[in-house]
């Protein structure tokens, strides 16, 4: 049984509800912030993923970043060597679905060589009535970036885990390989 | 002269940052040339050897997989502690090869070495072997 560790950094316009994605999975679903507090500071909370048919586990040291612009001058120094990314937007609002793009860019460049993918989370699936997002177009762009796709209700605490589970089996698929080629290496 | 960073000679990891059951830390210092420690995700991450007594130290060679920034410091102290550089490297990357760097360094007295990983060019790094001649000092 191995213990792997891996940054990943939530990123996506302000208000697309990364803070709540976050806390939501770290707290298994059972805190929802009802009152919104703006996010000032990138904020850290690590939670420990098990790799279903293995004794391994995946600890994910997330970081939680500021999406309001102003607040964007430090933010390279936190993506630096970030493993993976969580692209956050609101499904109700296509403004933060076009502007995901750019986050991930810039993640990318910021993270270097330990960057190796993510995911494209569509939060507040649950408002189905003011969608402007449907999951087809959430899913196309996903697959021209590299990324998968889902989507998630915070407020509800549907399918919070699904994402992270699935960024943990990512890295930890991949530290598999890679011990592999180091094996044949020697 | 003898490689010193060997169990068989008495070496021993006091500390690793990483702890993958299957590539050890002390696969660094089982002689064999196969076996490694690997990294198991973030960095820096950091492995201490200690030696049963001081030991004069005239090469040191690294055999790895995709470091980049790599430090090595040593003590002479009873405890580990009170670092001093020995390297500093950035190394080079080949796709799909072992990295082996010859560290130029002056002859001196080593009890403990400490090498600092820094960066590398995947996720994850590892490290096969080190090879340091020198011979034991007489207490």
């Amino acid at each position: 049984m191995v213990v792997l560790r891996a940054k990943c950094a939530i990123i996506g316009d302000q208000t697309v509800g990364k803070s709540a994605v976050t806390q939501a999975f770290h707290s298994d679903g059972s805190h929802f912030p009802k009152a919104y507090t703006m996010t000032t500071h990138p904020e850290l909370c690590v939670k420990s993923v098990n790799i279903p048919d293995t004794q391994d586990s995946v600890e994910l040291m997330l970081i939680d970043l500021p999406g309001e612009e102003a607040l964007q001058e430090n933010i390279t120094s936190y993506l630096e060597d970030c493993n993976m990314v969580v692209v956050v937007f609101d499904v109700t609002r296509s403004q933060t679905f076009e502007n995901s793009i750019t986050w991930l860019n810039k993640a990318r460049t910021a993270a270097g060589a330990s960057f190796m993918g993510g995911v494209l989370l569509g939060n507040k699936a649950d408002l189905d009535a003011r969608r402007e997002v449907i999951r087809e177009q959430g899913e196309e762009v996903a697959r021209t970036n590299d990324l998968d796709y889902f989507e998630c209700s915070a407020k509800n605490g549907s399918e919070i885990d699904t994402p992270f589970h699935f960024i943990a089996s990512m890295f930890h698929a991949y530290y598999k390989d890679k011990v592999g080629q180091f094996i044949t290496m020697a | 002269m003898p490689n010193v960073c060997k169990e068989s000679e008495g070496a021993h990891v006091v500390l690793a940052t990483s702890w993958d059951p299957e590539h050890p830390p002390e696969a660094l210092v089982d002689g064999e040339e196969g076996t490694f420690w690997s990294t198991t995700g973030m960095y820096p991450q950091e492995i201490v050897i200690t030696f049963p007594a001081a030991t004069r130290v005239t090469t040191l060679e690294t055999k790895s997989a995709c470091i980049k920034n790599i430090v090595i410091q040593k003590s002479s102290n009873q405890s580990p502690a009170g670092w001093d550089d020995l390297t500093s490297t950035e190394l080079t990357h080949s796709e799909g090869h072992v990295q082996l760097e010859d560290h130029k360094i002056d002859p001196c007295i080593i009890r403990h070495i400490r090498i600092i990983i820094k960066s590398g060019y995947e996720p994850f790094v590892a490290l096969y072997s080190i090879v340091m001649e020198g011979t034991p000092i007489e207490s």
